[in-house]
């Protein structure tokens, strides 16, 4: 999946992000989640667990919690809690929610990793380049600035410093390192200016450079996206996606047109399956 | 003409805005394509205002006399185009470079200039096969060593195809195989690709058989232009400050030979060894080897005082590091000693004086001291400990429970044993030389009157002639009883200045001893006058050494 061109993966995580928020339909939704957990899972292998167990799985269930207390509607009670009825709708809703929520979560999880920084910075540069190129001197002096840190505080330890156990001593020697930051990094923003103005910085008109090639593969994925994206978006605009929860739940009654668009909403979903499966013949 | 020029200086001078003196006077120089000029000269002469006064991005303001032409137009009124064709690389690779990935970085002039993509993707193609890059043409900037961030910076500027390259001192904070990498780069680049080179480079001896022409500045005046022989030649026979910095076989052979041959003085380690050979009768040959009693000589001199503080099997390794870098260690530090630890780049030199120091604690292991010693480390880059906005201030730091008039006793007294002009004392520390802030910062740490100094790389970046001061300064602070480590690379210091040496390999000291004789018991890593003469006199480690052997062979 890493291997997409930045601009494709960015349309399909789109797609399928704001499609995950919009539609609520009670069977649509557990085709989003089902997808994009297993889409964590592929690719994070062991340590999916911590981040659906510790992450996902409390704030769905948070969710499921907190509806049925503060919404009453709904025609099957399951009991009281005091003088308000706990219903059946208002809790799958709850839980709905929670199943919507988890499932962005995943997806934007698979998104972040799919689309570092790099990719970021060319979608970024499309529409305002200069941004990009200060998010690129960003990313590149982070790094450099905790070395730099660091390589003081034990270079005043060798001196001597630092070693003082008063929380006065401490906070007088963190204001050192802090001006020796400060001092280093005007004087090295100047060199690196330099070094920008030696190769012909802010002199005339930038083009801009970036390694992502837009192949046939590319081309094809995207067209399918815009296919399934109709077809889901003639779905719903034609109703077949209209559901309720409250008083009961109903939703409208299979078409051609719901499986179809239904179809295309399992292929979406399941799609970087297919790709992580490709990429990552490890797991 | 333009063709057969690229620079012309004519009596070109310039002064900083509010100098009373100028910085470069009246200098005239004529850089031909093609040619690969080295240019020398003591901190302070005016090497860089030169260099950055020829590329018209970089130059300072100042009043300028005289003119600059390039490629017989006045350098003032080049085009961007035109000034894509001086490149400019500077001293510290880590700001050097500007973006965060490597691909970035060698596109990043080219996008400057507002090439298409097509034509950026095929220069940084070839500027990666060229240089080497391709496997790691998609890394992080910040992953990358001194080295590679060096050669990542020089291959960015010659991505823009420029006529000639401006290095300042490129290759000072680089360790000696990076040193020697990107030095057959320049020349690769000089030689195969045509591209003229004019490099500042303050140890200029291991480059002179490459040069064309060398030039000296002294006081912003040119006051050599000579090819490279010559030049040496010149330098030793005037007994110049930086003749220290020219090679060994060069020093050698010019005592004994008349200013006519001087075309022919050799400069590398081979055309020494044929220069001795030439002179020193055959019978002289006998091949002696280093015999092994002297291995065990360092045995008993090590048993004779107790250690000041001695690491026993010391293991260490960094957080999230793989390996150890340090594995089972022993070292044992004397009272009064002057010790070299020598080892390749990696071997973890720095790691090791920062245990001796205890910034960093070790896995496994003890650090015994007998009696409570005070340790100060002087780390490699003198700059991590400024904090202040003025010289003085930095010293005063050191001192924060004496009087005011102690404090300035205590600090004009530290800073005429370390060589600091009053003068620069109200200066910020960011605005003085490379070698006055080691001094500086050598300064700071003898206010706190330690027992034992540590010092990391304390010769890299320094001139041949500060060298020698700095040498003369670390015996006087043996002499008042301090004793001294220093992790170097620079083994001809080590050999003439330093009474003991240590080689650290894969984790653990693996031989010490007396400096000379440790030294010319290697056959490697030893220094160029033994390499040259070893055949002949096998004890002989520096360039004195040699000089005083041939003389004896000459009376004979």
């Amino acid at each position: 999946m890493e291997r997409l061109h930045p601009i494709t993966a960015f349309v399909y995580f789109l797609l399928v992000i704001s499609f995950a928020i919009t539609l609520l339909h009670p069977l649509l939704l557990p085709v989003s989640l089902a997808a994009a957990v297993s889409c964590v899972i592929l690719r994070r292998g062991r340590s999916a667990l911590r981040f659906l167990l510790g992450l996902c799985l409390p704030m769905a269930l948070l969710s499921a919690l907190i509806n049925p207390l503060v919404n009453h509607r709904g025609a099957t009670i399951l009991f009281y809690l005091g003088r308000n009825a706990i219903t059946g709708e208002s809790l799958l809703f709850g839980l709905m929610a929670g199943a919507m929520l988890a499932s962005v979560l995943c997806w934007f999880d698979l998104a972040v990793a799919v689309l570092d920084n790099e990719k970021l910075i060319y979608l970024f540069s499309r529409s305002a380049p200069a941004l990009a190129l200060v998010l690129s001197l960003t990313l590149r002096f982070l790094p450099l600035y905790r070395r730099q840190m660091a390589a003081i505080r034990e270079a005043r330890a060798g001196a001597g410093f630092g070693a003082e156990a008063t929380r006065r001593g401490r906070l007088t020697e963190a204001g050192h390192i802090f001006q020796a930051m400060l001092s280093w990094s005007l004087e090295s923003a100047l060199e690196t200016a330099d070094s920008m103005r030696a190769r012909g910085y802010g002199s005339g008109k930038r083009s801009n450079f970036h390694v992502f090639r837009f192949d046939a593969r590319d081309r094809n994925i995207l067209l399918l996206l815009i296919l399934l994206a109709a077809l889901l978006l003639a779905g719903a605009l034609r109703g077949c996606f209209s559901y309720a929860y409250f008083p009961v739940v109903s939703w409208a009654a299979a078409t051609p047109l719901f499986y179809t668009a239904a179809a295309a909403y399992l292929v979406l979903c399941f799609l970087p399956l297919f790709w992580l499966r490709r990429n990552h013949a490890k797991f | 003409m333009p063709n057969s020029e690229l620079f012309r200086l004519e009596k070109f001078s310039f002064t900083y805005p509010g100098a009373s003196t100028p910085c470069l006077h009246a200098i005239d120089l004529v850089i031909r394509p093609g040619d690969f000029v080295l240019l020398t000269g003591c901190s302070g002469s005016g090497k860089t205002t030169l260099l950055r006064q020829l590329k018209p991005e970089l130059a300072a303001q100042g009043q300028r006399t005289g003119a600059i032409f390039y490629r017989g137009k006045a350098l003032a009124s080049l085009t961007l185009q035109e000034s894509a064709d001086i490149g400019f690389v500077g001293q510290d690779p880590e700001l050097q470079l500007v973006t965060d990935k490597v691909w970035h970085e060698l596109a990043f002039g080219l996008e400057n200039l507002g090439l298409p993509s097509a034509e950026i993707r095929r220069r940084v193609a070839e500027m990666s096969s060229f240089f080497g890059i391709g496997g790691w043409f998609h890394a992080d900037t910040a992953s990358l060593s001194g080295g590679q961030k060096q050669m990542l910076a020089l291959a960015s500027v010659v991505a823009m195809q420029p006529r000639i390259l401006l290095l300042d001192e490129p290759c000072s904070q680089l360790d000696p195989v990076a040193r020697e990498d990107f030095l057959s780069l320049l020349t690769k680049l000089n030689r195969e690709l045509g591209i003229s080179v004019l490099l500042i480079e303050h140890r200029p001896d291991s480059l002179l058989p490459m040069a064309d022409r060398v030039l000296l500045l002294e006081q912003g005046h040119l006051a050599e232009d000579a090819p490279p022989r010559r030049f040496a030649a010149a330098l030793i026979r005037s007994k110049h400050s930086l003749a220290a910095a020219m090679p060994a076989a060069a020093a050698v052979a010019a005592a004994f030979t008349v200013p006519e041959q001087d075309d022919q003085l050799p400069v590398t380690v081979r055309e020494g060894r044929l220069w001795l050979a030439g002179r020193l009768p055959a019978a002289e040959c006998t091949g002696r080897r280093p015999t092994p009693h002297q291995v065990a000589g360092d045995r008993k001199k090590k048993d004779c005082s107790p250690a000041l503080l001695s690491l026993k099997h010391i293991d260490y390794r960094y957080p999230n590091a793989a390996a150890d870098v340090l594995r089972g260690l022993d070292l044992d530090i004397l009272p009064n000693d002057l010790l070299a630890i020598c080892g390749a780049n990696g071997s973890g030199k720095s790691t090791l004086l920062k245990l001796i120091a205890g910034v960093r604690r070790p896995d496994r292991g003890k650090r015994i001291m007998d009696k409570q010693v005070k340790i100060r480390l002087l780390p490699q880059h003198p700059r991590l400990l400024f904090t202040t906005e003025c010289c003085q201030d930095e010293l005063a730091e050191m001192l924060p429970t004496l009087s005011p008039q102690e404090q300035a006793a205590r600090i004009s007294a530290v800073c005429a044993r370390c060589e600091i002009p009053d003068a620069i004392l109200t200066r910020h520390p960011y605005d003085i030389s490379g070698g006055e802030q080691q001094r500086l910062a050598l300064a700071k740490l003898l206010l706190t009157e330690p027992q034992l100094l540590l010092l990391d790389e304390p010769t890299k970046g320094l001139d041949a002639a500060y060298k020698a001061r700095f040498a003369t300064l670390l015996a006087d602070l043996r002499a008042s009883g301090m004793a001294i480590v220093m992790a170097t690379h620079d083994i001809e210091f080590a050999a003439c200045y330093l009474s003991r040496a240590a080689l650290l390999f894969d984790g653990t000291i693996i031989s010490q001893g007396d400096a000379g004789e440790f030294f010319t018991r290697n056959s490697f890593y030893t220094t160029a006058a033994n390499r040259m003469a070893r055949e002949w006199f096998p004890a002989v480690a520096t360039v004195a050494d040699l000089l005083a052997a041939l003389r004896e062979v000459g009376q004979r």
